[in-house]
Order: C-alpha cells, then structure tokens, then sequence
C-alpha cells in the first residue's frame, strides 16, 4: 500500500516536470517582441534592452526555462509585469485561498446532493422519476455557467434580493459573510458537477443492483432497504469518488468563467487578467498552481479508491 | 434491451452505415422522445447555420436609425441593442460561427485523433510509449486552462480557436480508439486477415475501424457539445470568436452592463446558447443510451 501510494507521488512530480515545460513552451508562442508589446511603441531601444535583461529574455530558452523551473520550486515565483503588484507569489496566493474556499462550498453543496439524486434515479430506473432526474441533469449540466449564472444572479440576487450579485471579497469577512457571497458562485458551479456524478452514481447503483449476491439477499428475505444501504451502495459508490476527482477538471474551468460571472476575485479571474495582459510570468505561476491541485485531486482520488477497494490495491 | 444488445452487434460489423442499420438507428432515436428532441433541435441549428445570415431581416452589424434599446416587438422580435442593432438578426448570424467552429475543430480532432489511436495501437512500441506520454500530460492540463493559455499567447482568432479545440479532444479520441485497437489487435479475424497478406491500411481501415464507429460516434458528439460549451465560454470570457462578427458569448458579456435597461440584448443570445447546448447533449445522450458507450469525460 505504501509502495503504491509512493510511487502514485512519484507520479506526480513526473506529471508536474512534462506539463512545466509544456506550459513553458506554449508560453514562448506569443508573436512580436514581448518587450515592445508591454512598453508600447514609444519605447526607447534601451528601456527595451533594460526590461529583457530584468527579466531574463536574452538568456536562451533551455537556460530561461531552467532558471523559471528552479526559481519556482524554491519559492521565488518571479516578477510579474506590471507595474501595479511586481511580487507574483503572494498575489496568487491569494487568489488560490479564495478559490480555494468557492471550492470547498462547491463540494459540500454538490456531492451529497448529486449522489443522492443518482441513487433515486438508479432505484426508479426507467420511471417518470429517472426520465425527470436526467433530463434536469442533463439541461443543466448542458448549461454554459455564465448562462446559469446570469439566471441566478438575476432571480437570487436582482428580483429577490436574497444574495449580493457581486462576490466581492473583503479583508473582514466573518463566515457568514463568506457564506453569503459564495452561495451563488457556488450553486452555479455545482449545476456543472450535478450531471455527471449522479450520471455515474446511476449507473453504479444500477451495475451492483444486477449483480447474484443482491439477488441472494433478497431472496433471503433482508429488507429492500437494508439490501442498498448496506451491501449496494457500499460497491456502488466506490467508482463515483474516481468520477468526481475526474470533474474537478471541469469544476476548474467551471470556476475560471464564475468568478468572471460574480468578478470574485479568485485564480480563475486572474488567469484571465493575465492572459489579457500578457503577463507571462504571472499567467506562469497561475497555470502551475491550477494544475498542480488538479494533479493532486487525482492522486488523492487513486489513493482513497485503493484504500476503500482492496481488490485494486497493489497493481 | 434485446433492442440495444441487437444495434452493438450490427455496429460491430462494417455495414454501420446500410440503409437498414441507418433505419434501425432513427428507430432506436425515434423511441426516445429526448433523444427525438436533441436531434431536431441539433437539425434546426444546422438549418439556421445556414440559412440564418440569409433569412435574417438585418446586416449583424446594421444600425437601424433611432431604434436604439427598443424591447422586443413584431418588427424587432428580439428587441434592439445599445446601438440600434436588431437583436434577432444578430443572434441568426451568430449561429453560423457557433456551429461552424466547433464543428470542423470536432471533425479535425476525431479523424486525427482517429489516425493517431489506429496507429500507436496497432504498432505499439517505443513510438506508442512516447506519443502516448506525451498525450497524457496534455490531459493533465484543465481543458479551459490550456485553451486560455493557447489563445493568450497565439491570440484570439477562429483559426487559433479551431486549433486549441483539436488539441484540447484529440488526445482523448486517440487514447479511446488506441485502447480499443488494442483490444481488437489480437482477436482472430486480424490475425486472418494478416495471414489472408492483407495490407496494414486495409487491417486499420476495413477491419479495425468499423469494430470503433459505435465509439466514435458517442465522443464525436460528446466533443462536439464541449467544443460549443467552450467556444461560447472564451466568447464571454472576451477571447473568442473576435468582433464585429456576433458571438453569442461575447454578446451576453456585452450586454451586461446594459441588462437593466436591456434585458433582452442578454437574454436572447445565452437562451439560444443555452438551446443548442442542450439539444446536442440529448442527442449525445441517446448515442450513448444506444451505442452502450459512455463516453469519456
């Protein structure tokens, strides 16, 4: 078990070193001089030369890369180009607390509703319930955020006043508060995971309902409800936590357009702002982070299944 | 059920598209009434692709003069922006980009995608070790993540949109027709058809391929649903499909800070969004109901 879950970290940082240079290389793509980009045309020749040096353009690629990679495992995440906040690492920091916490209420409010709604449909397989089940996961999870989220925005917080329409974030929030502001950022992320868990968990109840040993239970004669509750769901469920570790790929990229949605200013709004900017070494820094917390949702989704499921464990 | 267990048999076999396994298909469609619904919505969007800009009342980017912000009437059925721009007008051009884009970056990703998985899966070996590699570390990047890192740095552009959409689905295509390959490599009738001296193309495409179509159609419709959802999100993100062209994302972003007096300039564009989004999902939905294939994520 130990080997496993070693070797699942090794996994990672080989992970982390090909997707480092990956974005490394993607970000070397932008045309132009960058440096004149940033400065505008009336730059002189040698604020140009200035800025190339401070941040290490003239240096050749394998040397930048290396310099970037080494800098950024050792904390120092680099300059960004801005003028307004120059230190990246404690801005993205930032940042990923607050997306951070919008995740955190996502997930409390989406798992236990999807999954229940799957185990309802799986049990009323084929009736008007499941018809009705699917179809709202389906429309929904269909749903681009920014759709839902203007929809909400204009129920919950324009006509009835019930939420602020912005989640704007201050530095003396008390939970309540917090609570407040993500509710709405956080019901638009969970429409994105809704129809994809309880697809999963459906089918995962329905598999394990066909299966002799439930068949044998209930032939001898064990209530319906301690047959699901106790042997059923048990096996079903197990495939459902490796289906939300997978959605958090989604539930990133759901974020990315939320927080725009609600201007929260999380790791998904700054992505953005910087990818506007071009501001390499902040979108840098911002995309490492996504993925690093991505890579880790997987690991922590394959370590918890080899825990629960000893069948797969050593392989 | 013996319904569903008799059409994998029949995609099974190189005859998937015989005017009788295509009978049996809108059939099966037909006995699913969301399904039904996912398919003409997906159909009517097709028609208004191309019709649209030919049956619209209005140029996209006419100003009709002093019909500025004029809720929606008989002349204007969708109101009018800011600007005196028909609304209705606007969203019909608009879906000729939101089908067109997804839909050849969709067709580009599954067919290389298709080539790729057929190759590294019948081969195997060092090549396969490597591509295969590589591919995964391109899925370990947040699909919205990559396409807003591609786009920042090729910029914005219907090109550079199609060529993130194919990067971001065809390393997905090609792990699933690359496992399924594998399987299929060592069942007899390859082994049959190696013996018969047939040529490594004719294995690939005749007696391969056919045994993956179900497959292919399922992620051929699932991609083809994301690629709209994303191509819809960076429009409002403001790094998609570039102005004066008329982007349903973009017009709901452009809209927003005039929703109180112009609701409708919103609403309009994300309903219609919101429209095809969930008729191309249905219909993946019923492929994959039929085709006993879920799908990858």
């Amino acid at each position: 078990m130990l080997q496993y879950i070693v070797r699942r970290i090794l996994l990672l940082f080989v992970t982390m070193l090909l997707t480092s240079i990956i974005v490394f290389a993607l970000t070397q793509f932008i045309p132009g001089d960058i440096a004149r980009l940033l400065l505008g045309r009336e730059a002189s020749e040698q604020a140009l030369e200035n800025f190339r040096d401070q941040f290490g353009l003239n240096d050749p690629l394998p040397q930048q890369y290396i310099n970037w990679l080494t800098g950024f495992v050792t904390g120092d995440w680099g300059t960004s180009f801005s003028s307004g906040n120059p230190a990246v690492r404690p801005l993205v920091l930032e940042r990923l607390g607050n997306s951070l916490r919008l995740t955190l209420m996502t997930l409390i409010i989406s798992i236990p509703l999807s999954i229940v709604l799957g185990i309802i449909a799986a049990l009323r397989e084929n009736t008007w319930v499941d018809s009705a089940i699917s179809l709202i996961s389906l429309s929904v999870v269909g749903l681009p955020e920014f759709v839902t989220g203007l929809v909400l925005i204009n129920v919950f917080a324009l006509q009835l006043g019930w939420f602020p329409a912005t989640a704007l974030v201050s530095s003396d929030h008390q939970l309540g508060d917090w609570l407040r502001i993500l509710f709405l950022p956080a019901v638009t992320a969970t429409l994105v995971l809704l129809g994809y868990v309880s697809r999963m968990t459906r089918a995962g109840v329905i598999d394990e309902l066909k299966k002799p040993y439930v068949r044998t239970a209930v032939l001898k004669g064990l209530p319906r409800r301690q047959v699901i509750f106790k042997h059923v769901l048990r096996n079903a469920l197990l495939p459902t936590i490796t289906v939300i570790a997978l959605s958090v790929g989604w539930l990133i990229g759901g974020l990315v357009v939320i927080e725009n949605v609600f201007n929260y200013s999380g790791l998904g709004a700054l992505l953005v702002e910087s990818v506007k900017q071009k501001n390499i070494p902040l979108l840098q820094a911002v995309v490492m982070i996504t993925i690093f917390f991505y890579a880790l949702a997987n690991l922590i989704a394959d370590v918890l299944y080899a825990v629960l499921n000893p069948r797969i464990r050593l392989t | 059920m013996s319904a569903n267990q008799n059409s994998v048999e029949s995609a099974a076999t190189p005859r998937l598209f015989s005017g009788r396994a295509i009978g049996r298909f809108l059939g099966q469609i037909a006995r699913r009434p969301l399904s039904l619904m996912g398919m003409l919505i997906f159909v009517g969007f097709i028609f208004l692709a191309i019709f649209g800009p030919t049956i619209a009342p209005h140029q996209f980017d006419e100003l009709i003069r002093g019909a500025q912000r004029q809720a929606p009437s008989a002349e204007f059925p969708f109101g009018t922006d800011r600007l005196g721009r028909d609304v209705f007008s606007r969203v019909l051009w608009g879906a000729r980009e939101i089908i067109i884009i997804p839909g050849v970056a969709t067709v580009a990703a599954i067919i290389l995608g298709t080539i790729l998985g057929l190759t590294l899966g019948y081969y195997g070996g060092w090549l396969d070790e490597i591509v295969s590699r590589a591919l995964d570390s391109l899925l370990a990047i947040p699909a919205l993540v990559l396409a807003l890192v591609m786009l920042g740095t090729i910029g914005p552009s219907n090109i550079g949109i199609i060529i993130v959409i194919v990067l971001l689905y065809m390393p997905i295509v090609t792990r699933v027709i690359r496992s399924a390959t594998l399987n299929i490599r060592a069942s007899g009738y390859i082994e049959a058809a190696k013996l018969r001296g047939e040529s490594t193309s004719y294995i690939l495409f005749r007696e391969i391929l056919p045994g993956v179509l179900p497959a292919l159609a399922v992620e051929g419709a699932l991609r083809f649903s994301y690629a709209i959802f994303l191509t819809a999100s960076l429009g409002f993100l403001g790094l998609g499909v570039q102005p004066p062209s008329p982007d349903w994302g973009r017009m709901v972003a452009e809209a927003r800070p005039n929703f109180a007096r112009t609701p409708w300039e919103l609403w309009f564009p994300a309903a219609a969004i919101a429209v095809l989004v969930v008729g191309v999902n249905l219909m993946a939905d019923g492929l994959r109901r039929i085709f006993r294939y879920e799908g990858q994520i």
